[in-house]
């Protein structure tokens, strides 16, 4: 990665990839021919990076880079090349070309698409966040850290984050296609921990944006509520431990069905492992009738948009879940190649150190029928669970820590509550659905890991959902064990 | 076994002549597949400390990926270890597929999440060959991978390593009882 001093860099890289686009396309025609498929992928990233802790700037960073990779094919075998000089590139190619025809002994399988040509850029709503000053960046933070520290005495440490970055890439395949796409996208974290004696509780909030700098600015309500929660949770009793039935809101959703449906979706999941193939198979019910579960690039303005995927595929949206049955995955061109499926354009990058990868984009359960006050109707004893601290999963399983939550009583919130997990097997807990609220939120906050390549932006979204029988986890543990 | 800084600032911790091995052969392995580049292998002895929660533990095992950050500048207070070993001391119920919910691995597990710098934590069965790894997927994130068997191997989600279980169990007599 080369960093350049930033006015001059900035336009010193714009001008050189718009030379080295004739030159892929000459690498495209030159070597095309000696492999099955041949793509060259070059990226200018311009971001910021700013951390505090304690109100103190840990990190306070702007950077501007270029680099690209080479990946051919060649009877199914894969070559891949990064540089981050590009003088490197013809080099390159020569070695992928090289690499993929060692190890291609099989058959080239990747879903045909159109060759496209064409120039996009993801429309900002309000102020690109290369034109603010860090300065003004670090007082934003400067300004959310206080926020956080000035909620109560009890709060022992703050952190915030603040990222931005503004790619450009250009995509050419021996196909003809030739891409140049671009996007802005923001992201800010925040989180406060509170501290009693031997009791401590964190709150946390994130944000981001693909439209406007103006989105992460007066958020002062949000971030507060991230100390308040905390400070408040520091006096709350812990839930028993048990099976309840569980009201989510719709960030837990959000965070549910990217994170224990949707990676199995990823078809690249499924393709590498036949028991997961068979547990996802096409026509099978997953849950009721009214669920309808989606991913899609194409719906605009969220922090999983984009035009063209990193294969050049266009961006679609793909239903997943129809009236409760599995109806689609998703896929590279590679995925649906072997399975006979239509690519859906979820083939991702996290930047040119990588390789694409089947990545979710936005995914979302639709608002369903079900009245959101109406959802704690008839709970004589349960749980509402708001927001979300921690996750693991693994494969089905998965387990979330609960934002802040309260028992529901006899139809009604009742007292508060702490250490709330969630838990369960995300079949089963599809299939526990008993009622979709009739609200919706998109969650703009999500970065995705996978395969090494974590914080790919991602939106997720849904509405409130009722889910019966949920193992719920409590009891906090004792510092003395 | 863990030890807390609170209760045990010096010396190890008792353990059995199983747990010995594990650690042993952990150490070997670690330090011939990632000693030598930027990572640096440190024993059971070292504590790392927790800021936020003002105090420190003793992990069994664990990898600092470059220079060790030290709180405050104090040697015997470091912060950034990249992978941390616990080997369970006792018979733990391990993960299974049919079981309804993820195994509970709290404990210290749970505080040293908060560690930014953190990217993998991996439980050692000394009854059994049986190793689970969790991996930070995203800041808050993590997946869970096990491995049984003394025929698989380890892949740790950093650092390239590849532990193969017949190493890690090497001399590991699992009719002792622990």
């Amino acid at each position: 990665m080369i960093h350049l001093g930033k006015a001059s860099g900035v336009k010193g890289m714009a001008e050189a990839i718009d030379q080295a686009k004739t030159r892929m396309q000459e690498l495209c025609d030159r070597w095309g021919p000696r492999v099955d498929y041949l793509a060259i992928r070059l990226e200018q990233s311009e971001g910021t990076d700013i951390f505090l802790r304690g109100g103190q700037a840990e990190t306070l960073s702007e950077a501007i880079a270029i680099g690209g990779h080479v990946r051919a094919c060649y009877r199914g075998g894969w070559g891949f090349a990064s540089f981050n000089d590009l003088e490197s590139l013809a080099p390159c190619v020569e070695a992928a070309v090289a690499a993929a025809r060692l190890v291609g002994h099989d058959e080239t399988l990747l879903a045909p698409i159109d060759p496209v040509q064409a120039v996009r850029r993801l429309p900002l709503a309000g102020t690109d966040p290369r034109l603010i000053p860090l300065a003004r960046k670090k007082t934003l933070c400067s300004h959310y850290a206080d926020l956080l520290q000035s909620v109560d005495n009890r709060i022992t440490t703050t952190s915030v984050r603040y990222t931005d970055v503004a790619q450009r890439v250009l995509l050419a395949t021996s196909e003809g296609t030739l891409i140049d796409q671009a996007w802005s996208d923001m992201e800010m974290r925040f989180a406060a921990t509170a501290r009693d004696s031997d009791t401590v509780q964190t709150g946390r909030e994130t944000t981001g944006s693909r439209k406007a700098y103006e989105d992460l600015e007066n958020l002062d309500t949000q971030v507060m509520e991230a100390a308040r929660r905390a400070v408040a949770a520091l006096d709350l009793p812990s839930v028993r431990g048990g099976a309840y039935d569980v009201v989510i809101d719709p960030i837990l959703t959000g965070l549910f069905v990217h994170e224990a449906f949707g990676h199995l979706s990823e078809a690249d999941m499924a393709y590498e492992n036949p028991d997961l193939l068979e547990s996802m198979s096409m026509g099978r019910r997953f849950g009721p009738s009214g669920l309808q579960i989606f991913d899609g690039a194409a719906p605009e303005g969220h922090r999983g948009s984009y035009f063209y995927d990193d294969e050049g595929t266009p961006a679609t949206t793909t239903q997943l879940i129809q009236d409760g049955v599995l109806v689609g995955r998703l896929h590279s061109r590679e995925t649906a190649g072997k399975l006979g499926e239509q690519p859906t354009g979820n083939a991702r990058c996290l930047n040119y150190h990588y390789s694409p990868l089947v990545r979710m984009t936005n995914t979302w359960i639709e608002r369903g029928t079900t009245p959101v006050n109406d959802l704690l109707t008839d709970i004589k004893e349960g749980v509402y669970a708001r927001n979300w601290l921690e996750g693991m999963t693994n494969g089905e399983m998965f387990t979330f820590t609960a934002g802040e939550a309260w028992m529901i009583r006899n139809g009604q919130l009742a007292e508060p509550v702490r250490d709330v997990t969630l838990s369960g097997n995300v079949f089963r807990t599809l299939a526990d659905i008993e009622a979709i609220g009739d609200d919706f939120f998109w969650d703009e906050s999500g970065g995705c890991g996978k395969g090494g390549q974590n914080g790919l932006p991602v939106g997720c979204g849904g509405p409130s959902l009722r889910i019966r029988n949920v193992v719920v986890g409590g009891e906090a543990e004792d510092w003395d064990e | 076994m863990w030890s807390w800084g609170a209760k045990l600032k010096t010396g190890m911790s008792e353990g059995s002549v199983n747990q010995g091995r594990i650690l042993r052969n952990l150490m070997r392995l670690m330090d011939v597949t990632c000693g030598h580049s930027l990572y640096e292998v440190l024993p059971r002895g070292v504590q790392v400390w927790l800021p936020e929660l003002s105090f420190g533990v003793y992990p069994d095992l664990m990898v600092v990926a470059g220079e060790p950050l030290l709180h405050d500048g104090q040697s015997d207070r470091l912060l950034n270890p990249c992978v941390m070993f616990e080997i369970l001391p006792d018979p733990t119920p391990g993960y299974s597929v049919e079981s309804e919910t993820l195994p509970e691995r709290g404990g210290i597990f749970r505080h040293c999440r908060t560690i930014p710098y953190l990217q993998a934590y991996l439980f050692v069965h000394q009854a059994e060959a049986r190793v689970e790894q969790f991996y930070r997927a995203e800041e808050h994130l993590w997946g869970m991978t096990a491995q049984s068997g003394l025929d698989s191997v380890v892949e740790l989600a950093i650092t390239n390593a590849r532990l193969p279980m017949m190493d890690i169990y090497e001399r590991v007599d699992f009719r002792l009882l622990v």
